[in-house]
């Protein structure tokens, strides 16, 4: 069947229906499928303020790791190929407080050999 | 095929539950009338079919702020009068010479079916002041009321009542001479 071309009182041809069609896909590919129903939008709104919350929770804790304290158990220093062995921290800088003031004592050659 | 006609109202409320299937039935049934609108500002095809198609990209963005104080017609024509209005400011201004030659190529193409007389009412609309040019065209190609162009062009009644009176007489003033006949 010949379709009937229509003009508008304008003189110009109306929209031809494949050309409607390219234009309406061409707007849909900018529009979502569906929305999210209204009574179900607050799961997206507090799982949103959740996901900001742990977020800036992680960049501190990154920025400002815990400080060590005196309540802290000792951490374990394992030096490898060295005299000291295991030794803990305070053990550990005490031996190398030693060792700088032997030495600056003018033991230097003897310390390393 | 008949095409389904819904109300403002249903069609905001099919956007907001189904954005697709609302903006396709809006789409559907505003673009036979925008179309031939967006015609008389640019007169070619191609420049129209781009222009109706960023009108609905553009109501798509803004339909969430659209808060049903004018009819869903005068807000999408007011969309697609700013986007032709935007193109026209980008692109070479037509001279009345300009608009007959385009509207005969289009004749030739199969695109515009209109005799001499036609084609010389578009040429002497082009020839008027931007307002009257659209205030005419609204009212004679497009069957407006005052009331929609008013809301359309943010103008009084009044005024455009008197724009158009102008407009009448400087298209019959521009038809009678006869160095303008094609």
């Amino acid at each position: 069947m010949n379709k009937k071309t229509t003009y508008h009182k304008s003189g110009f041809k109306t929209l031809e229906s494949s050309t409607a069609d390219d234009i309406q896909n061409a707007v849909l590919q900018h529009i979502p499928e569906k929305t999210i129903p209204s009574s179900q939008r607050w799961v997206v709104w507090v799982g949103g303020i959740a996901a900001s919350i742990l977020a800036i929770v992680a960049i501190y804790w990154t920025n400002n790791p815990t400080p060590y304290t005196e309540t802290d158990e000792v951490y374990i220093v394992e030096v490898e190929d060295s005299n000291f062995g295991e030794l803990s921290v305070e053990d550990y800088i005490y031996s190398l407080e030693e060792s700088v003031e032997y030495i600056a004592d003018g033991n230097e050659e003897e310390f390393y050999n | 095929m008949n095409t389904l006609v819904l109300t403002d109202k249903a069609i905001i409320r099919l956007i907001k539950e189904n954005p697709n299937q609302g903006m396709r039935q809006l789409m559907t049934q505003y673009q036979d009338a925008l179309y031939p609108y967006i015609l008389t500002y640019v007169y070619t095809r191609q420049d129209a079919q781009d222009i109706l198609q960023t009108t609905f990209i553009k109501a798509w963005k803004s339909i969430a702020k659209f808060k049903q104080q004018s009819t869903l017609k005068t807000w999408l024509y007011t969309i697609a009068r700013n986007e032709s209005l935007t193109h026209l400011k980008k692109n070479k201004r037509y001279s009345a010479q300009d608009v007959t030659t385009l509207l005969q190529q289009e004749q030739a193409d199969g695109y515009f079916d209109g005799d001499s007389a036609l084609v010389q009412l578009h040429a002497a609309i082009y020839t008027l002041p931007q307002r009257q040019q659209e205030v005419f065209s609204m009212r004679y190609f497009h069957d407006m009321s005052y009331g929609e162009i008013a809301e359309i062009l943010h103008l009084s009644t009044g005024a455009l009542k008197a724009s158009y009176h102008h407009a009448r007489k400087k298209v019959e003033d521009y038809i009678r001479n006869s160095s303008h006949t094609i």
